[in-house]
């Protein structure tokens, strides 16, 4: 087995990558990279490519043409190796009804190869912080929407990866579950492990994002910190909101 | 118009029947049906002779009849209609007279098939033509139920509390017209006055949430059925916990907590927590047991056995096949392998357990033949094996 981490790389890197769902392309050459300890934000509208960018990442979708490469290794050649780098939090829950959440629990460690110590060792810090503790035996799928979701944050958060690939990270949150979730991402970065997560929350998105990629229409029209964003723009002391209206020509619905 | 509509989603409720009957009528289950009941037969009317005169045929024949007067009410009608269909509501009344005629010859094939069951088990003990008296009225009493079925529906009546309390009835009206051909009139009364009281009873308008609950029911009792002999793709499995079964899921079972043995987790809590399979297992199990210990005969216990273990194995393709589907497999980082070989593994142990079952059964009935019950698992083995290749052909070919 390659020990990927060995590698000194960009923990995620695409490379000129087109590709979709068929044979007709959602995405054109998208090219973007993330580091170690950075939280980058994914952005764009309905349709622009966002969800599809990602399955590519996660292997779900095979690119067309362009490169995918994992700390350094390229993950058609690595698959499965790649993803014991990542966790992925889906927009929406997808739970296993069979499943307590403490089964969750156990069949993500035996995913990632955690003993199961560890792995409880880990999950308690998490079930205080989501208030999940006295649900440990019961059906995550009776749990409300919020509370599914934090169910999909604690499988993520346990397992501690290089990277978290989190879709609209704040959906179905309560404002104590967001603060709690943006304190573990904050957390997580300082522990040098990297975060893209595609949102529509912008003003969320600006504080705690390191780096912006925009994507419209299938293609990335910008990549950069908030203040390169300003003077790509020319909006000197403009929010992250109006810098990204002026990017897209004035699309006011961004999801 | 509306019969358009109806006339549309039968034909897609007809082409999806027609598509799963072409896999579970295939060669082999009809070779099997075949020599099951050349057997059943046989058996019937060997026992003509030794049973004249018995009671217990006619109770028999009585429960028989009744228990197999379940009938289907397809409304056909979607989640979307209470939004879209409501304003119309008066002018459906087209629809819902094709939706009666369509579900009432689609419950017909088991009241057509149990008659000619109960007809040679009536001419043991009465002249053709009251056996045929009684046939009749088993037909009054399928169109019968079927009426009241379908005026619970739109009342605050449960529809299946309706058809289980008519079992009873129709058990006993049909045992005491055997003893008396002019006790009909006595069923013919029950009858009016369950139809008058449930009449009044019934809603005026449509109550679309209860239509469209009941349709949902109706929809998953088909795949349930459908899934004892095939794989229903677009089944929504549901599950439950069943406390007592927990004792099978303790920490200490977990020998191997590992990537390896993850999905073997994953099935055993599948399997034990399932809407429906192990309690149609356990099922499947008792009724063949009651059935080739009364029957008591060499060749039915082998053949029952071998074709209820045909049903079982079938069933627990669903398992492996809802797993390979779904989104963690494809995000963890665990080859796809290693799904197949849990499921391998983990169907295996369960046939065996199964096997002893029915082996422990068969040698009670059998002793002097105990050898015989080897080709239980063999049998069991093997059938597994055939079907997972087939599941592992399909799955390969769609994520290509």
């Amino acid at each position: 087995m390659i020990i990927l981490k060995d590698v000194e790389a960009m923990i995620l890197e695409l490379k000129d990558v087109t590709g979709g769902y068929s044979k007709t392309p959602v995405i054109h050459n998208i090219d973007f990279n993330i580091k170690e300890g950075e939280i980058v934000g994914l952005i764009g509208l309905n349709g622009a490519g966002k969800s599809t960018t990602i399955k590519h990442i996660l292997g779900l979708l095979q690119p067309h043409s362009g490169r995918i490469e994992v700390l350094g290794k390229s993950i058609t050649n690595i698959k499965d190796q790649a993803r014991t780098h990542m966790t992925y939090i889906p927009e929406s829950p997808i739970l296993y009804e069979e499943l307590t959440l403490r089964e969750h629990i156990h069949m993500t460690a035996m995913a990632y190869g955690i003993d199961e110590q560890t792995i409880m060792k880990r999950a308690d810090g998490l079930l205080d912080l989501f208030r999940l503790k006295k649900e440990l035996d019961k059906f995550p799928t009776h749990f409300s929407k919020g509370m599914k979701q934090k169910v999909m944050l604690i499988c993520a958060f346990v397992v501690q990866p290089e990277l978290y690939i989190i879709d609209e990270p704040f959906l179905g949150l309560d404002p104590i579950g967001i603060e709690s979730l943006i304190n573990l991402m904050v957390e997580e970065r300082s522990n040098n492990r990297s975060i893209l997560m595609s949102t529509h929350i912008l003003s969320t998105a600006e504080r705690y994002c390191d780096r912006y990629i925009i994507i419209h229409d299938g293609r990335k029209i910008a990549d950069g910190t908030i203040d390169d964003l300003r003077e790509q723009t020319g909006l000197k002391n403009g929010t992250l909101d109006s810098v990204y209206l002026k990017l897209t020509g004035g699309d006011s619905h961004v999801s | 118009m509306f019969r358009n509509i109806f006339k549309t989603r039968m034909d897609h409720d007809i082409k999806l029947r027609a598509y799963y009957s072409k896999y579970i009528f295939n060669s082999h289950f009809i070779l099997f049906l075949s020599i099951a009941a050349g057997v059943l037969l046989y058996t019937l009317l060997g026992l003509k002779e030794n049973l004249a005169g018995n009671i217990y045929v006619d109770l028999v024949a009585a429960i028989l009849m009744s228990v197999a007067i379940i009938p289907v009410y397809r409304s056909l009608l979607k989640e979307a209609d209470v939004i879209f269909l409501t304003p119309l509501e008066k002018e459906l009344d087209d629809y819902f007279m094709s939706s009666k005629i369509y579900s009432f010859i689609l419950g017909i094939p088991v009241p057509f098939v149990v008659s000619a069951i109960a007809f040679i088990l009536l001419i043991i003990n009465h002249s053709v033509e009251n056996s045929l008296i009684i046939i009749f009225t088993f037909y009054l009493m399928v169109i019968g139920v079927f009426t009241l079925k379908v005026l619970a529906v739109n009342s605050n009546i449960s529809p299946t509390a309706i058809v289980y309390m008519f079992m009873i009835i129709n058990t006993i009206l049909l045992f005491l017209q055997m003893q008396n051909m002019m006790l009909i009139i006595l069923g013919i009364l029950i009858y009016l006055v369950a139809f008058i009281i449930l009449k009044k009873k019934t809603r005026s308008s449509i109550d679309w949430l209860a239509q469209i609950d009941h349709e949902k029911q109706e929809q998953n009792r088909f795949d349930t059925i459908i899934s004892m002999f095939a794989n229903v793709s677009k089944r929504n499995k549901t599950f439950k916990r069943r406390p007592y079964f927990d004792v099978l899921m303790k920490k200490q079972f977990i020998k191997h907590y590992d990537q390896d043995h993850m999905y073997d987790y994953l099935f055993h809590r599948s399997f034990l927590r399932d809407f429906d399979l192990p309690m149609i297992m356990i099922r499947l199990f008792i009724l063949c047991s009651i059935f080739i210990i009364w029957m008591s005969n060499l060749y039915i216990s082998i053949i029952f056995i071998l074709f209820v273990l045909y049903i079982m194995i079938l069933q627990l393709q669903g398992l492996y096949t809802a797993q390979a589907y779904l989104l963690w497999p494809k995000i963890w980082p665990v080859s796809r392998e290693k799904i197949r070989n849990s499921y391998i593994r983990y169907s295996k142990k369960l046939i065996i357990v199964i096997s002893i079952f029915f082996i422990i059964v068969f040698i009670s009935i059998h002793p002097a033949e105990f050898y015989i019950a080897i080709i239980f698992p063999i049998w069991a083995l093997l059938i597994n094996k055939v079907f997972s290749k087939n599941v592992y052909k399909k799955e390969e070919a769609l994520s290509d």
